[in-house]
């Protein structure tokens, strides 16, 4: 039993591919990671709006309101002023600013977008501005025409003008996370989950060469005084142990030299890639396992597997996050089953929550997702008749 | 063109490889594209999910928490510090409100007391711009309701009405009308994907199909006892790798208008067009990096590793996941080094552009231009490279 653990050992770690993809492949792209995410903007503050200079008072007094909220290092804003509205338009167009600013004629604001980009949150947070603009003098009225009395004198008036536009109101942010969440580290974690994925390739070498459709050497195996549990075991634990060695790897560098936060639960992270190694193990065992299909198409039909598995994970920027929230919110089983998704899932929720019931249900769904692989696998490895193969 | 027609073929016979690196890279975009929205017809104002959990329960607060949740999408939250962890670990909701015990009586007495401050909680998720949205829309109706219960004589219930009032005054939003419909934004982000197929795939395409002409193949050695010159030969198997990029391109661009083809209806066909040669200058590059591995004498896995890897650095560095301009100065400075960033940056331009003028065609060719003269880089690299092997 040893030496089969160790000559599948060698074969393991004599495969080229293996050792790039699995365990190369994650510290590089959590290098770039790192790099692309160092010095990355979020949209808050790159608020910028157009202003077009239109020489009224109205306009004049509008541009004081925006400016006055352009000041300051907590600035909600920051705006350009353009002498004419075609400038104006075309840099909201081109997607200079997000939005500009003009005046009616009876003084109201208006606000115009780009129908190729309408609806941001950059925009709300405009028109929350000119909104409110609009309401003190709303307010004004309202108070002039409930309650007279409060503005009899002009200076009541001004008072009430100035508390309307102050922002005497507090709110305090609580934290709630073990750590602080910026949302960058969730490429990370989905990266763990397709560099566990990536893990399957090595149960999938492992398995072919012991299978008589896989390879010649694995034709004389079958036949030999071994049987095929004997030597699916060791193999089957060679794998486990390569990919949780090569997933310890990626964790200690994303922990120790990129500088993710793991929550303090090191010791946690390193169960979840335990059993992320076991999941990825059994993803390869069971495609390996799978009759009459030849090696290379095998080997295809897993890389698509964790290409499109990776997608809804949220390793592919932007649209791919947005895809796994809307598929969290929405089809949850969907993502329940993913063992990419479940993967990531459970290093954020270790990272995050101070429960570990959550972490605990993504630990429990990977290895629901692994035991019925390895049925799976199991079915498709009894000795078979030749015709079967 | 025997050469050129056999390399062609025993290039196009990799079938799992197009299947991957076409086919399945051209449904995950697919699948991108479908989840982010189509072109506006009238302006929607942003609306961030948001929870409130009062823990007054005055009048006040009634009136604070109505408001949050109006201007926002309401998410149901119990009053639970898992819930709340919940919220902001997966961003069910991007601004939790928490309104203390006591705090309407306390805002009350600062202002008619001058009393202090009370603060209102909240809970927030790593959505800062949506957070930063919905806590400015609670403190501006706040801070309306303070200010008239500071300076007028009004009773909660009057502050609340007058305030409730005062809301139907907004300013007002139009749509800049534009003489043509611009590109849909799903097909951006199809187009943006592909980007990974163009380089990676093409390349690995390229690579894994010359394998069996390479330096030490038997084939390779039978055909250079053919009467062809060297040149002949270079020129065909550099016009099969060209091939091998335009057909990608080709089946790219064409799945994309298939499947966004309703979004595009309507949209200036020039601008579809004009968003074209940018991914055509892409595939030649892929097409170059190919070249380059095969004369390397790279192996399957060498390739594969290459390719995936190149592929997934340079779509990142480029800009294809993540938005250009919110990287940082040197990540940017970097990104300008790589072909995809000029990609991007093209498609950016024509996605935004209302119509074509003579500065977007130019701007376009420029960076098509830089994306070429990659191509030609790394080609060249490769010959070179070919050329010293074949001596040494």
């Amino acid at each position: 039993m040893s030496a089969l653990l160790r000559c599948d050992l060698i074969q393991v770690l004599r495969n080229r591919g293996v050792i790039i993809w699995v365990m190369a492949f994650p510290i590089i792209l959590a290098t770039i990671f790192s790099f692309v995410f160092g010095g990355y903007q979020t949209d808050a503050a790159r608020v910028e709006v157009g202003l077009v200079e239109q020489g009224t008072p109205e306009a004049a007094a509008l541009a004081a309101a925006l400016d006055a909220l352009a000041k300051g290092d907590d600035a909600l804003l920051t705006v350009q002023r353009f002498p004419g509205e075609k400038n104006a338009r075309d840099a909201t167009l081109a997607g200079d600013v997000c939005a500009y600013v003009t005046t009616d004629e009876d003084g109201t604001p208006r606000m115009w977008v780009s129908p190729q980009d309408a609806g941001t949150l950059s925009q709300a947070v405009v028109q929350l501005v000119l909104d409110r603009y609009q309401q003190v003098s709303a307010t004004l009225a309202t108070v002039a025409e409930k309650d007279p009395e409060a503005l009899a004198s002009p200076d009541a008036a001004a008072a009430l003008a100035d508390a309307l536009a102050s922002d005497d109101v507090l709110t305090e942010r609580l934290s709630v996370l073990r750590a602080e969440s910026d949302g960058f580290q969730r490429y990370y974690y989905a990266m763990l989950g397709f560099s566990s994925l990536m893990g399957a390739q090595v149960a999938l070498l492992l398995v072919t060469s012991k299978r008589a459709d896989g390879s010649e050497v694995g034709a004389r195996r079958q036949v030999s005084a071994t049987g095929p549990g004997r030597q699916l075991a060791p193999a089957f634990l060679a794998s486990w142990l390569v990919c949780l060695a090569c997933q310890l790897v990626a964790l200690a560098y994303i922990r120790l030299v990129v500088g993710v936060s793991l929550g303090g639960r090191e010791g946690l992270a390193a169960l979840a890639c335990a059993v992320c190694a076991l999941v990825s193990c059994a993803i390869g065992a069971a495609v390996g396992a799978l009759p009459g299909v030849p090696t290379q198409a095998k080997d295809t039909l897993l890389t698509i597997l964790t290409m499109a598995l990776s997608v809804p994970a949220g390793l592919f920027g932007t649209p791919s996050q947005e895809l796994s929230d809307w598929l969290w919110a929405h089809l949850p089983w969907v993502q329940a089953i993913n063992p990419a998704a479940q993967a990531g899932e459970a290093f954020y929720r270790l990272t995050f929550y101070d429960s570990l019931a959550p972490f605990a249900a993504s630990v429990g769904a990977l290895l629901a997702i692994s035991v019925v692989l390895l049925a799976i696998a199991a079915l498709f490895m009894r000795r078979q008749r030749y015709a079967r193969l | 063109m025997h050469v050129f027609r056999l390399t062609g073929r025993v290039v196009l016979r990799h079938r799992l490889l197009i299947l991957i690196y076409v086919g399945m890279i051209a449904c995950l975009g697919f699948l991108m594209a479908s989840s982010v929205g189509g072109r506006a017809t009238s302006y929607v104002t942003a609306r961030p999910t948001v929870a409130v959990i009062d823990r007054d329960g005055s009048e006040l607060s009634r009136a604070i928490a109505e408001a949050a949740l109006a201007d926002g999408e309401r998410v149901e939250l119990p009053d639970t510090a898992y819930a709340l962890q919940d919220a902001a670990a997966k961003g069910l909701a991007s601004y939790v409100l928490v309104i203390p015990e006591g705090y309407g009586e306390k805002l009350m007495a600062a202002a008619r007391e001058a009393g202090p401050m009370p603060a209102l909680e909240t809970v927030t998720s790593y959505r800062e711009t949506s957070a930063i949205l919905m806590d400015q829309r609670v403190r501006s109706y706040a801070q309306q309701l303070f200010a008239l219960l500071s300076q007028t004589d009004a009773t909660t219930g009057e502050a609340v009405a007058w305030t409730g009032a005062a809301r139907g005054a907004q300013a007002k939003v139009g749509l800049i009308e534009t003489e043509t419909t611009g590109l849909p934004t799903g097909y951006l982000v199809f187009m943006q994907f592909s980007t990974y197929a163009l380089f990676g795939g093409v390349g690995i395409l390229v690579a894994t199909g010359l394998r069996s002409l390479g330096r030490e193949q038997p084939t390779r050695q039978r055909l250079l006892a053919a009467p062809i010159g060297t040149a002949a030969w270079g020129a065909q198997v550099v016009l099969v790798c060209v091939a091998v990029g335009v057909f990608v391109w080709a089946v790219l661009g064409t799945l994309g208008w298939l499947w966004c083809r309703e979004d595009l209806t309507g949209v200036d066909p020039t601008l579809v067009l004009l968003a074209q040669p940018p991914l055509l200058a892409l595939s030649l590059v892929g097409a170059a990096f190919g070249y380059l591995l095969w004369e390397l004498g790279s192996g399957g896995e060498v390739v594969h590793a290459a390719g995936n890897i190149g592929s997934m650095v340079l779509t990142f560095l480029g800009g294809a996941w993540v938005q250009q301009a919110n990287m940082g100065t040197v990540v940017a400075a970097v990104g300008r080094l790589t072909p995809i960033w000029w990609v991007v940056s093209a498609l950016t331009r024509v996605y935004t552009a209302p119509a074509v003028s003579g500065a977007l065609v130019a701007e376009v060719a420029g960076s098509c231009g830089l994306v070429l003269l990659f191509a030609v880089a790394i080609a060249v690299s490769g010959a070179a490279i070919g050329r010293a092997r074949a001596r040494g």
